[in-house]
């Protein structure tokens, strides 16, 4: 039999909401705290529990007693008689979840507790139950951390894989937060044997490259099974151009005048016909000077006519600059290529996490990357599911895929139209039925789209403090309570709000200790000074900037070049 | 022990008790016999109790305000004007909590029936404390009732609060088993007799 914290004081202001009074000398009933009072339900003794949503003193020192911060009240109080020591008395405020039915989760029963009823504090064992629907270690568990309001470990938070591998996951903070460490805690946790996921990371940072101690560490190995991190680099990466869209080219060739679109479509439509997906840019190069006509190319239709008022000037004119465009951005950048592109079936594979570095690539060349890998990798999905693709084909991916992308805010940004834009929302509302599914990384919500925002209905939320950010998270994030959402800019480094379709209920965590190392730490800029002036570097610029010793003087022929 | 008579009333149940003096009661009471916070039972003519307790003391002295010379000196007064000494006296303010029929049976809160003038106050023994504060039976509530506190909260008296206080002490003291309950009322009224008022 446990021991009351507290007496029902009766329903709050809302109709889920209770009310009741605790002395709480240990301090025990925090904000998210989780209680319970016990109710006969259709017959069945139940435990209704409910999460802490406010607290207010009911018994405070006079404001006069404090007139001197050395003096403290509690002495003044003893001066008066007044010598009962604790003298705490809390209002409680609490959100009713219910009690917690395997099959259908939590229930609410619909009718608060009798005033004057006991209030208990929830044990760790029955959270650890309710709480989570995964358990730690089993397949589909990713533990994450523990409740933030219990002692470290006390109470382990495992969100379910099920949920978010195929209703999406978002991971929403400040910068410094701790963001990247969750997604990488996730990602651990997705690559123990006990989850063997097949996961991308578009990485445009270069701060997940630490994953590859997975490989070495024993956590990732098991009865043969052992995780493998594959990283891209900038330098290996390489689009097909034929798997660029209409609409990618649009994006990528800068300043397109409305003749040039039109060329450009015709141009695109011929290759497609005659190519499918296998043009190159020069096949776009021809269509472009044949204008898209299917007729043949002669060296009249790229030159400059003499007469400046022949109407075919104009045209001569778009059709020079478009081939322009396409050789200064197609040809001229290392990441299109006419016939070598990554291949799905090595950068998705159980017991896999391919990181994609995208640093030192543009920012529009990024984007291109990321909308035709995802379309590529949505295609194959739904070609194998549909059976039109079958073991040996390009398009052949008989596994689920989830991909993880860092500043997503770039991808998919509010209040503008980028390649992949698009792409992403078709996956956020269709990749479910494919087995595709996206985790974004964003640390401005507020410039990240708010239907793709919503769309993720697991929602993993730290630390923001910008108006603006905490707004767009209200707006989009509907399964987490106004209370919890005032508590954002409290959180501290590595505290999380954790809601949506991965976990039975809210609740706030204090993410665990990665197995790998942290890749993006910030630089210590006043320890890197100091090593400055370190001895051995002293040494080490006196020898590299040190004049050239004389050397005898040359002679022969190699001294008239001297 | 008799403390006292009844010789005024300024309401149902506040009473003005006058305590003997010398030679009027075997033996004569002490003021620790009738101090602030006193349960006493007030005698009926059919064998029933009202039980009060004393909320206040005032010192009767028909002397004071007459400081001219007297002719006759202070020792002399004992033999020659014994009445006029006699108007020296004590009152004590009992408040009557409840009541206690010839059979024992307990009534707290205002009782049904008013007390007469010259009725005799006695303090009640331990024992009788209990009695009054032990309501028996199976119905809820059954065991230690203070049913008379919300009464005495009504009263005028600045003296109320530190009454409720020394009420409860003496209780607690009887009733050691119970208290818990009663810290938890003694600890609230403390807070606002003593801690509220002075803010």
């Amino acid at each position: 039999m446990h021991t009351p914290i507290g007496t029902t004081k009766g329903p709050g202001e809302t109709p889920h909401e209770y009310t009741f009074i605790a002395p709480d000398p240990e301090q025990r009933v925090k904000y998210g705290e989780f209680v319970y009072y016990e109710a006969t339900i259709d017959g069945h003794e139940r435990h209704i529990l409910g999460r802490v949503t406010r607290r207010a003193p009911l018994r405070l020192y006079p404001d006069t007693f404090m007139a001197d911060p050395a003096v403290p009240p509690q002495t003044v109080a003893e001066l008066l008689g007044f010598d009962r020591g604790v003298h705490d008395l809390f209002e409680i405020t609490a959100t009713v979840l219910g009690y917690h039915d395997p099959g259908m989760g939590f229930v609410n029963p619909r009718v608060p507790p009798r005033s004057g009823a006991p209030i208990y504090i929830a044990p760790d064992a029955m959270l650890a139950e309710v709480l989570c629907r995964s358990r730690p270690g089993e397949q589909g568990g990713v533990h994450i951390g523990s409740l933030l309001s219990r002692p470290t470990g006390a109470v382990p938070v495992t969100l379910d894989a099920r949920g978010f591998t195929s209703t999406h996951l978002a991971i929403i903070a400040s910068t410094g937060a701790g963001k990247s460490y969750l997604a990488g805690v996730i990602l651990e946790e997705l690559m123990q044997p006990h989850n063997r996921a097949a996961v991308l990371v578009i990485d445009p940072h270069a701060e997940y490259d630490t994953l590859v101690d997975m490989q070495l560490h024993e956590a990732f190995s098991c009865d043969g099974y052992r995780a493998e991190v594959k990283v891209v680099r900038p330098r290996d990466i390489q689009v097909r151009v034929g798997s660029l869209s209409l609409g990618d080219l649009r994006y990528l060739l800068p300043n397109l005048t409305e003749p040039m679109h039109h060329v450009l479509q015709n141009a695109y439509n011929q290759v497609t016909r005659k190519y499918k997906d296998k043009w190159t840019s020069g096949h776009l190069k021809v269509a472009i000077r044949s204008r898209g006509k299917d007729q043949p190319v002669t060296d009249q239709g790229y030159a400059i006519p003499d007469d400046p008022l022949d109407e075919r000037t104009d045209e001569d004119r778009t059709v020079g600059a478009l081939i322009w465009r396409v050789e200064s951005v197609l040809e001229n950048s290392s990441v299109f290529s006419d016939h070598t592109s990554l291949p799905l079936e090595e950068l998705f594979c159980p017991g896999q996490c391919t990181v994609l570095q995208l640093n030192e690539i543009p920012e529009r060349e990024q984007q291109i990357i990321v909308a035709t890998l995802l379309r590529r990798l949505n295609q194959a999905r739904m070609d194998t599911v549909r059976q039109r693709a079958g073991e040996g084909d390009e398009n052949y991916l008989p596994y689920p895929a989830f991909v993880l992308i860092e500043e997503a805010h770039n991808f998919a940004p509010a209040n503008a139209d980028v390649v992949t834009t698009q792409i992403l929302k078709q996956i956020l509302s269709e990749g479910r039925k494919f087995g595709v599914s996206v985790g974004l990384i964003s640390q401005r919500p507020g410039k990240l789209d708010g239907d793709v925002l919503s769309q993720c209905m697991t929602q993993c939320i730290m630390r923001i403090v910008n108006p603006v950010d905490q707004a767009r998270v209200a707006e989009s994030v509907e399964s987490v309570g106004r209370d919890l959402l005032a508590e954002l800019p409290a959180l501290s480094k590595g505290q999380a709000i954790v809601a949506g379709s991965s976990v039975n209920t809210p609740v706030m965590v204090q993410v665990r200790t990665r197995l790998t190392p942290h890749g993006a730490e910030n630089p210590d800029a006043p320890a890197e000074w100091g090593r400055y002036f370190s001895a051995e570097r002293e040494r080490q610029r006196r020898r590299d900037n040190a004049a050239p010793a004389d050397t005898p003087i040359h002679r022969g022929i190699d001294r008239m070049f001297r | 022990m008799l403390i006292g008579k009844i010789v005024s009333s300024s309401s149902h149940v506040e009473y003005l008790c006058q305590v003997y003096g010398v030679g009027e009661a075997e033996p004569a009471p002490m003021p620790a016999d009738y101090g602030f916070g006193t349960f006493v039972a007030i005698e009926e003519s059919d064998g029933a109790e009202l039980i009060g307790v004393i909320y206040d003391t005032t010192l009767m002295n028909p002397e004071f305000g007459s400081l001219g010379p007297r002719l006759s000196p202070q020792e002399d007064l004992r033999v020659f004007s014994p009445d006029y000494l006699s108007e020296r006296v004590t009152l004590v303010g009992v408040v009557a909590l409840g009541a206690m029929g010839p059979d024992g049976a307990v009534h707290q809160g205002v009782p049904a029936v008013a007390t007469t003038i010259d009725a005799r106050v006695r303090c009640l023994d331990p024992d009788e404390i209990r009695a009054f504060h032990r309501v028996d039976g199976d119905r809820p509530g059954s065991g230690l009732q203070l049913a008379y506190l919300p009464m005495l909260t009504g009263m005028r008296s600045p003296l109320t609060p530190y009454l409720m206080l020394d009420v409860i002490a003496r209780v607690m003291r009887l009733f050691p088993e119970e208290a818990p309950r009663l810290a938890l009322l003694s600890d609230n009224l403390a807070w606002k007799a003593r801690v509220e008022p002075v803010g």
